[in-house]
């Protein structure tokens, strides 16, 4: 089973490297989405400041929900069932779409993180945090994004309609990085963040593995 | 007639009714055990669109348990040795349905569905038709082709059946 | 035709209204505050199709029968109508009181997470032709979502909770005497048996769409309406 969540996985981000999807249109998208916001609310810097660290899980949120519909995106109803015919578990192929959508995820916050700071250079308080946070909340939106994929999977509407399933279900996501990157820099503990953030983790691959079989199951 | 191809492959339950495949009852986990024996090729290839030929036959021979060796080899045999390193993308129809009949020949099922699996197809690459289904029957396999072309499947089979009126009538091949 | 269980929930309904019209007003807010007689039941309902959604998804993941799905459906529908109604209703009940339209009270917010659930709930639903496949992918995407409520609920109460908000009056709990006890909870009891009603019917309506939609016997023989017909012997 690792094996084939391995093998998987490599094909996935092979896939993407290819493709370049990602790297070349999401996260332009969303560099562009961060410097269109302050044309719209005023370039005062304090307020970039303060506002900035709250665009940065905005735009993870949004338009990182895009960067996980790319698995499910690029898996037809053929190679789904070769899949299935191979005897891969439903559950394997969810944790190697989720895995690979969190990495990419990861790789995108690190972008549009850059891009935040030079924007608007917020006050970064203890970044070592973060190095905790990112990754915990990129898995979150990973594992949310991948089963709204699965589910919405084969249908022309999915592009608009993935988001509308994340978003609202990601609020603890969203909220969670949030407040913890705002209590770092009022010097609060965030620990109870950090433990919703597992917490919400642990109950969403949850959910992606036990409901993957019923899922295919036609 | 997909959906009686994909009940065939087990991957839809019927509706109501019952069958066997492989010995499995349909719509029952006993499916699970016989399905790495069925090779299904359906009408869009199963074919990862920016990925080689060669690394698509890799995925499914570390999946299935083959060596890279083998998956080498089975594209040799249906003439795409030459192509093996080209992007999906960049292959024409008829290389791509060529590039299932190697995953065809790589697992090597006991059990063969073919959904139009020839339509498109040069005369050359018809005779890959023939091939990989003498091969799967070669072995003591079984064969299923959906076609409307009988007259050019005809060479190939021992029984055939037509659709009419949403019942299945056995007719002469 | 009018069932009984619609000509009982049209009855209560009207019973709670009227009683919720003639109860004495509140001390404090006055008249005012007799909305709370539809919003409170609104936002219980809101709740309870919620519920059902989620029970009806995994009994029909379990039974794969039909019925489930129509059902789970049809409290979405009615769910996202009353979630629809409660926010409405809260917002016009806080408008005078707060002088705002909206406030990020903590269970406003989770309301209105709710709403849009539903939403990409029913859009999902939509989005299917086939009714077995709607009704696995909806049935799944119920019960994720579902699971993830609570954590939205403790997520939204603690950051509320970290910025201390002025002292509103709280228009959910207000101290409640005896006839407006009562009247509220005639409401919410009549709110319930509305609710019944609405799905059941409604159930039945996606029983029939299911019925009109399904393919005939002279179509292709495709998708999953398949069985396995006798071989016909036919030498020609």
């Amino acid at each position: 089973m690792i094996r084939h969540v391995t093998t998987l996985f490599v094909a996935h981000l092979r896939d993407e490297r290819r493709a370049g999807e990602v790297m070349l249109v999401i996260v332009p998208f969303g560099t562009v989405a961060l410097l269109v916001v302050p044309m719209a609310v005023g370039i005062d810097t304090p307020l970039l400041d303060r506002i900035g660290p709250g665009m940065f899980w905005v735009v993870l949120l949004l338009f990182g929900t895009i960067v996980t519909q790319r698995q499910s995106a690029s898996l037809g109803e053929s190679r789904r069932d070769m899949l299935t015919l191979l005897g891969v578990d439903p559950a394997v192929r969810f944790v190697a779409a989720a895995l690979a959508a969190a990495l990419l995820l990861t790789v995108f916050a690190v972008v549009i993180g850059a891009v935040t700071f030079v924007l608007y250079d917020p006050e970064v308080v203890d970044p070592g945090w973060l190095a905790a946070i990112v990754p915990l909340t990129c898995a979150g939106i990973a594992m949310v994004g991948t089963i709204a994929g699965n589910v919405a999977g084969g249908l022309g509407t999915r592009s608009s309609l993935a988001p509308l399933l994340v978003v609202p279900i990601a609020v603890p996501i969203l909220l969670a990085g949030a407040q913890a990157t705002e209590g770092l820099r009022m010097g609060l503990g965030i620990l109870r963040w950090i433990l919703l953030l597992s917490v919400v983790d642990i109950v969403l691959a949850l959910a992606g593995v036990l409901t993957a079989r019923p899922l295919e199951e036609s | 007639m997909l959906g009686l191809l994909r009940v065939m492959a087990t991957l839809l339950r019927p509706a109501s009714g019952t069958g066997t495949v492989l010995g499995a009852r349909l719509a029952t986990p006993e499916v699970e055990s016989i399905r790495p024996r069925i090779g299904f090729v359906a009408h869009d290839p199963a074919l990862a669109p920016h990925l080689t030929l060669a690394e698509n036959l890799y995925l499914v021979a570390a999946l299935a348990g083959a060596t890279r060796v083998a998956a080498d080899r089975a594209l040799a045999d249906v003439g795409l040795a030459g192509a093996a390193r080209r992007r999906v993308v960049h292959c024409s129809n008829g290389m791509r349905r060529r590039a299932e009949f190697a995953r065809m020949l790589l697992i090597g099922p006991s059990l063969l569905l073919l959904d139009e699996a020839h339509v498109g197809l040069d005369p050359e690459a018809f005779r890959l038709v023939a091939h990989v289904v003498a091969e799967v029957t070669g072995r003591g396999g079984a064969a299923v082709l959906v076609s409307h072309e009988r007259e050019r499947a005809a060479a190939m089979i021992e029984r055939a059946v037509e659709v009419r009126d949403g019942t299945l009538a056995e007719v002469a091949p | 035709m009018i069932r009984p269980l619609e000509i009982a929930a049209g009855l209560m309904l009207a019973t709670a209204l009227v009683l919720g019209l003639v109860v004495p007003p509140d001390a404090v807010q006055g008249d005012l505050q007799r909305i709370m007689y539809v919003h409170v039941p609104s936002a219980w309902l809101a709740y309870l199709s919620f519920a059902a959604t989620l029970v009806a998804g995994v009994a029909y993941l379990k039974t794969r029968r039909m019925r489930w799905d129509h059902i789970a459906g049809a409290s979405a529908e009615v769910g996202v109508l009353f979630t629809g109604l409660a926010l409405v209703t809260g917002s016009i009940w806080g408008k005078p009181v707060w002088g705002v339209w909206w406030t990020w009270d903590a269970r406003l917010v989770l309301t209105a997470v709710m709403f849009f659930v539903y939403l990409g709930y029913l859009a999902l639903r939509r989005s299917f032709d086939d009714p077995e496949t709607r009704a696995r992918r909806a049935a799944v995407y119920g019960i994720v979502a579902v699971a993830q409520i609570p954590l939205v609920h403790f997520s939204v109460v603690w950051w509320r909770g970290l910025h201390q908000p002025p002292t509103l009056l709280r228009p959910g709990d207000p101290q409640i005497d005896g006839p407006l006890l009562a009247a509220l909870l005639a409401a919410v009891f009549a709110f319930t048996v509305v609710y019944a009603a609405l799905v059941s019917r409604r159930a039945e309506i996606a029983r029939l769409e299911d019925l009109l939609a399904a393919p005939s016997a002279d179509e292709t023989v495709a998708g999953s309406g398949v069985s396995a017909p006798p071989i016909v012997r036919d030498t020609r």
